[in-house]
């Protein structure tokens, strides 16, 4: 990578455990979100509404180890395991360094998997806008460096998601982040969500679909441990599914034809599905228009609205790299994933001179800076 | 570029259409009024089961080779009548002629009608019932060219004992492999081990099972999670329903299936192959990056080992697949021709295949064309 300066566009912070208790309003009870046990793990989980979310927390700061022993790898642990550059901006900044990245754009960990996992809107918005709070106090100490994506919860209430993503903008945040997949029945085709969309289109931050934020995904079941651990399996390997069904209702439902300026950011799923997906949207779009009815303007395909309109945030998929030319250069974006336990951390520059070695060097520097600086407006002084 | 023209090709995937008196003639009498039955409509004829449940029309079907014919292929008509449907739909004798016509050796033959619709009948012993009379009838349909028509017999694994016995009554009619549902009722995946006699009897006997894409045993896919939306373009469903198999496929693996039944054969028929590339490296990164909370397999194998030993893929005119082929693996990938269907490459099959595998070696394109699907289901190769 030599000098290039590099942007992570998928890092993460972990929240500091006593954030929502300190900044959520009284009225929310106890109902906010606090450190407890897990019931049957014992390592420290969250409890919200009383009821334990099962958070991963060493899976979310142990960064490197699977350098060392990917088979040894634990995914439970305490809040005292949590590395400091993952809550502290100073820390923080020293990693990056250490890591070669110049910006980070930062999502959260905990409450993540809060989407999925907290049902009642209310609290959840409440959560989100104490974290947003939270988060833009962080990234202050370096605005350059540190690029806050806001959690916006829409749930049948675009007003609500509107205020909040007004909100966002005025505290410098480089994007805003909804649901992967929305609530049963509220799916991205649904009208309601055309003045959301005109918001963010004139407002200017992308929207970000992260892996595992689906307000209705599918859980694992089955009662036996050995088809619970399948399930999971078969869950996980496939779970780009859910920002597919979503990318396809936005594009076939003529979302990105009606709002030509309104990027979206898919993140985390990887890259080498997106060809296939591409071909098969182009497929039905052309020969099964019985079944896609609507037209884009100056005929235009899906193929185009892709390329226009979506970024792929990825960590090291080098097939995907090889299928640049289908996927698009401009339409890339690496990302760390610091300090998850899937992280690249800390040895991001190797991996990427590894899958970035069939890129020429003006296709690296988009995938590595360029995309994202232009997509998020991050200047380099 | 691929140079081979003369040999013959092997297809994965051949359908039959059934004719409209297939079950209304043979099915069990008990199941006589629910069996599915042809009513004939002002313009087109149409499908019911269960008496009133309408599975869609006949006649759409085998407009093979139209669509190298107009520049609007959307304008192919989507319905008609049993008159219009392609003689080698149901003849076996026809069939052989416009095989050779279009320099195919032979194929596995899968139904047509039944390979949609028929798969959500709720009534399980009905299901069985129309399977066991297909059965028959396609096992009457290749007996006269036994080495060219491989026809797949349809398998309800509802009931796995059940299942169990039909399989081995369809080796004894001469079908030399099966398919089951692409996913099975949701409560019932194919990691569960109540399939293990269904899985260890394919093995015993050497029947190759196939997963079609449209055979749900459910109404998928979105329902099964989440409230139909009105307002979705059943295009996205188009888009995404490789899921499915991917699912089965995957749960399967995990689940250890191919560890306990090493000669099972499973493959993936007519869900394309471009999605496989991702698939396997994900399980791979799983197995080797969460080791707590998958199963380790004997012999240090990975899930993808288990694909490469146990499974195969085919599909049609998937080039993003043929160009990540190395990833997917050479040896697992089926061309096939879906013939007699309208999205068939039928009777332009060597010219597309041509064109799809345009940057492949001799070798490659031999085994993704003629060898690996002979091999996998068992078929004699051509000289």
């Amino acid at each position: 990578m030599g000098a290039t300066k590099i942007i992570s566009s998928d890092s993460h912070v972990i929240e500091p455990p006593d954030l929502w208790q300190e900044r959520m309003p009284k009225s929310f009870g106890d109902r906010v979100p606090r450190l407890g046990k897990g019931e049957e793990s014992g390592a420290d989980d969250f409890y919200v509404d009383g009821r334990p979310i099962g958070v991963l927390i060493r899976s979310l700061t142990d960064a490197g180890s699977r350098f060392e022993d990917p088979e040894g790898i634990r995914l439970e642990g305490g809040i005292d395991e949590v590395r400091a550059g993952a809550w502290k901006s100073g820390p923080r900044l020293k990693d990056m360094d250490f890591d070669g990245i110049y910006s980070d754009l930062l999502y959260p960990s905990i409450i993540l998997n809060f989407w999925s996992g907290v049902a009642d809107s209310e609290l959840l918005r409440g959560i989100f806008v104490a974290y947003n709070e939270w988060l833009g106090e962080f990234c202050s100490e370096n605005p350059d460096r540190l690029k806050g994506v806001a959690q916006i919860l829409i749930d049948g209430d675009v007003q609500a998601g509107i205020r909040d993503l007004t909100q966002a903008a005025k505290s410098n945040m480089g994007g805003a982040m909804i649901s992967v997949f929305p609530r049963a029945g509220e799916e991205y085709t649904d009208p309601m969500y055309d003045p959301f969309w005109a918001a963010a289109e004139e407002i200017g931050l992308p929207l970000s679909l992260h892996i595992g934020t689906g307000r209705a995904a599918e859980g694992a079941i089955g009662d036996n441990k050995m088809i619970k651990i399948a399930a999971t399996g078969a869950l996980r390997t496939n779970i780009e599914y859910w920002v597919r069904m979503s990318l396809c209702n936005l594009i076939y439902a003529g979302v990105l034809d009606r709002f030509p300026k309104l990027q979206f950011v898919q993140l985390e799923h990887e890259l080498s599905w997106i060809p296939f997906f591409i071909d098969r949207m182009e497929w039905c779009y052309r020969e099964r228009p019985q079944l896609t009815p609507y037209r884009f303007k100056d005929g235009a395909t899906p193929r185009d609205l892709m390329r226009r309109q979506v970024f792929h945030s990825f960590q090291e998929d080098g097939l995907g790299i090889q299928q640049r030319d289908i996927i698009g250069v401009d339409n890339l974006m690496w990302g760390s994933d610091y300090p998850h336990v899937e992280s690249t951390f800390p040895k991001s520059r190797e991996i990427l001179d590894d899958i970035l070695s069939v890129c020429s060097e003006e296709e690296k520097e988009k995938i590595v800076a360029g995309n994202a600086a232009r997509i998020y407006d991050i200047s380099f002084n | 570029m691929a140079t081979q023209t003369k040999v013959m090709l092997m297809s994965a995937d051949n359908h039959i259409v059934e004719p409209p008196d297939l079950w209304t003639s043979r099915i069990e009498k008990k199941f006589r009024d629910r069996a599915p039955h042809v009513v004939q409509g002002d313009d087109h004829d149409w499908w019911y089961v269960e008496g009133d449940q309408c599975l869609g029309s006949m006649g759409n079907t085998t407009n093979a080779g139209a669509r190298f014919r107009t520049d609007k292929p959307h304008e192919i008509p989507a319905e008609g009548r049993w008159e219009s449907v392609l003689p080698g739909a149901y003849d076996p004798h026809e069939a052989i002629k416009d095989m050779d016509m279009d320099g195919v050796f032979g194929g596995v033959i899968f139904p047509t009608l039944c390979v949609g619709g028929v798969w959500r009948t709720e009534d399980s012993e009905l299901l069985s019932a129309i399977c066991r009379a297909y059965n028959d009838w396609i096992a009457e349909f290749c007996k006269p060219y036994p080495d060219r028509l491989k026809g797949a017999a349809m398998i309800n694994v509802d009931n796995v004992p059940e299942a169990v016995e039909e399989l081995e009554r369809c080796k004894g009619l001469g079908l030399n492999s099966a398919f089951i549902t692409v996913y099975p009722k949701h409560d019932h995946q194919y990691h569960n081990p109540e399939y293990d006699p269904f899985w260890d009897a394919a093995q015993r006997l050497n029947m190759p099972i196939s997963l079609h894409s449209g055979s749900d045993r459910e109404v998928l896919p979105m329902n099964l999670f989440t409230k139909a939306d009105p307002n979705q373009p059943p295009g996205v469903v188009y888009s995404t329903n490789d899921y499915w198999i991917r699912r089965s496929l995957t749960s399967m693996i995990w689940s250890g299936v191919f560890e306990r039944f090493p000669n099972l054969k499973v493959a993936s028929v007519e869900n394309e192959a471009g999605w496989a590339g991702q698939w396997l490296y994900k399980m791979d990164l799983l197995h080797r990056d969460r080791g707590m909370m998958w199963p380790r397999f004997k012999d240090d194998m990975k899930p993808s080992d288990f694909f490469h030993r146990n499974c195969a893929i085919g599909f049609q005119e998937d080039w993003v697949a043929v160009r990540v082929r190395q990833a997917i693996g050479v040896e697992n990938l089926m061309w096939g021709s879906d013939y007699p269907h309208t999205e068939g490459t039928w009777p332009d099959s060597h010219r597309i295949v041509r064109e799809v595998f345009s940057d492949v070696t001799d070798e490659e394109l031999h085994k993704m064309t003629v060898t690996n699907a002979a091999r996998f289901f068992n078929i004699e190769q051509p000289n």
